[in-house]
């Protein structure tokens, strides 16, 4: 992150913005794609962020934080958007966002699915802590500050979501072992 | 597969390989849809309105001689004397409603007051160097204003009679560092102290110059000070040390420190929220705009009010998808006024709304536009304060809306400072 990029945006230089903008956008569409499991609600996320961001970017204290601020922009727009979806019951059919190839430390298609399914039956906070916790690999600390909330909160959420996945991973594993002449091998 | 697996490992292992790679392709489209959205100006920004940075290193103000204070109480009994005795001017209650006496703003660095007509403008204090936020004593007999050699520098606090004359020093060799755009100054119901605001310190000081103390441990910050009407409780707003979010909250504390409190929290921060907060008459409950950080981008009216066991509640009493801001409680307390942006709107288009105090029966009030800043109340409850919106500030234009529908009341005040700070004498019935 160029701090000169930012304090010239920050004074209204929409160049400087959109060179921000750019070294930022792949990063955070990636983060909304992973919070959202929807492209298009993820485009809109990522859209609103940097809306806001050039928006409110006047009153941004500190250059140095621009990243980790635009990165809260982006979770909170990312809740809103999947908040006011939910509200509005438009149901959006499930996208395949990803194919990975698959080698010797990719997961089983069976685990895949149980995480995905398990993924998409968390709140969307839930969601954000798991995407920031376990990929951006950010502290709780950060986690919990990007969220608003109190650490001890964020930690017992992201317990909770983190149990979901584990439970779901368990279960497709006690489905997954063969049968064999009516006994578990 | 087996059955005991580390979890954590997994996940992450998952995330990686769901991760979307690759180039995005709107970034343009997203650049183009910023033409129709404007930075805020710098006015709106949090840092025009939460504490500047204190410039100069903080002298500690000797505590004054028992001699002085004895002498000071002598002036102030002999003063109370002269007034009884002299049969002169009859003072108001402190709070309520009152009689409506002078308005008082700055304009180019210098204090000034008019009629509440828009007549008799003229400077109260003009001096060299910059004098702003004029704020009259609860009963108006006197004026406080903060001075420094040139506008927003760190100050010193004055307090004069209430025709300019008599000014006195109340802060010693202390400077303080004062946001420009929100009250930093707040009269005690007697009038015989002031809470003020410092670079996220509060203060309470002796307006017979005989004391500065600091109120409330360094937990966080504290600005924006408000004494409540019994006294017992001094509300401000709050905010965490080294905050970069603006993270603000509404809080209460005690004129001797004790009992600080929150009563009302942030939202999720960066926003201009929680502050100037506005006591009902019978200081049993406080009003201020919260939100509108990320909740849909929309900002509401929360009270806070404090049960007879002194615990305190709060709620949105105005809500909804409009951007709502600075409320402010009449002197009758029966009603309080807002100001509202319609979701959509341009933000220069605010709107001067006033609702039941429980919130009922919003209306607007006048079709003329208010700017985005704290308004008020006059003493009589007959109009209400603010400025027109301006882009230049040699054409700022103070506003007196009245309630009847009759016409407005423009008076000219060129200048930037003290936007928020609307102080009206109050003047005995």
């Amino acid at each position: 992150m160029d701090r000169d990029l930012v304090v010239r945006a920050r004074g209204g230089d929409r160049d400087a913005f959109a060179r921000l903008a750019a070294a930022a956008v792949t990063r955070l569409d990636a983060i909304a794609r992973m919070i959202t499991r929807d492209p298009e609600r993820a485009k809109d996320a990522v859209q609103e962020a940097l809306a806001r961001a050039w928006r409110d970017l006047p009153g941004l204290r500190d250059p140095d934080r621009f990243d980790a601020w635009l990165r809260r922009l982006l979770v909170r727009t990312c809740i809103d958007e999947m908040r006011h979806a939910r509200r509005r019951v438009i149901e959006v059919e499930l996208t395949d966002l990803h194919h990975p190839g698959v080698n010797d430390s990719s997961l089983a298609l069976a685990d895949r699915d149980a995480l995905e399914h398990a993924f998409r039956r968390l709140d969307p906070v839930q969601r954000s802590l798991i995407v920031m916790y376990y990929y951006l690999d950010l502290p709780l600390s950060e986690v919990a500050e990007a969220l608003s909330l109190p650490v001890g909160t964020a930690k017992s959420r992201l317990s909770r979501a983190r149990e979901t996945l584990r439970a779901a991973l368990e279960a497709d594993a006690r489905d997954g072992v063969e049968i064999v002449g009516g006994q578990p091998i | 597969m087996t059955p005991r697996r580390d979890v954590d490992r997994v996940i992450a292992i998952w995330l990686t390989e769901i991760a979307p790679e690759g180039h995005v392709d709107y970034l343009d489209e997203i650049l183009g849809a910023l033409d129709g959205v404007r930075q805020r100006p710098a006015w709106a920004s949090p840092g025009r309105w939460l504490p500047m940075q204190m410039v100069l290193p903080r002298v500690v103000v000797p505590r004054a001689t028992p001699y002085l204070a004895i002498l000071a109480l002598l002036v102030i009994g002999l003063i109370i004397a002269l007034v009884a005795a002299g049969g002169q001017k009859r003072l108001p209650a402190p709070f309520g409603l009152a009689a409506t006496g002078l308005v008082t703003f700055e304009s180019g660095g210098d204090i000034l007051v008019a009629n509440a007509d828009g007549s008799g403008r003229r400077p109260l204090v003009a001096m060299p160097g910059g004098q702003w936020s004029p704020t009259f004593s609860r009963r108006g007999d006197r004026i406080a204003y903060w001075s420094a050699p040139n506008l927003g520098d760190p100050a010193s606090l004055f307090v004069a009679d209430a025709d300019g004359s008599n000014a006195r020093l109340v802060t010693g060799e202390q400077k303080f560092s004062v946001p420009d755009a929100l009250p930093a100054l707040s009269w005690s119901p007697d009038d015989r102290r002031l809470a003020v605001s410092s670079d996220g310190d509060l203060y309470v000081v002796n307006a017979d110059r005989t004391e500065v103390h600091r109120i409330g441990e360094p937990t966080h910050q504290r600005d924006g000070p408000v004494w409540s009407p019994d006294g017992t409780l001094i509300a401000y707003r709050g905010q965490p040390l080294n905050d970069p979010y603006s993270e603000t909250s509404t809080w209460v504390i005690a004129p001797d420190g004790t009992g600080d409190e929150m009563v009302i929290p942030a939202e999720g921060g960066y926003e201009i929220a929680n502050v100037n907060p506005s006591w009902s008459p019978d200081s049993r409950s406080l009003l201020v705009h919260t939100g509108g950080a990320y909740d849909g981008d929309n900002t509401d009216i929360a009270i806070a009010q404090r049960d007879t066991a002194g615990g305190w509640s709060h709620r949105a009493i105005v809500a909804g998808p409009t951007w709502d801001y600075h409320p402010s409680w009449s002197n009758s307390g029966t009603q309080f006024s807002f100001i509202r942006l319609v979701e959509g709107g341009n933000p220069e288009q605010h709107q001067l709304m006033v609702a039941n105090a429980d919130g009922s029966n919003i209306r607007r009030v006048s079709t003329v536009a208010p700017r985005f800043n704290a308004q008020c109340w006059s003493p009589d409850d007959r109009f209400i304060r603010s400025f027109a919106p301006f882009d230049d500030p040699t054409q700022r234009t103070m506003l007196l809306i009245p309630l009847d529908e009759s016409a407005v009341v423009e008076i000219p005040a060129p200048g930037e400072m003290s936007m928020g700070v609307c102080s009206t004498q109050r003047l005995a019935h």
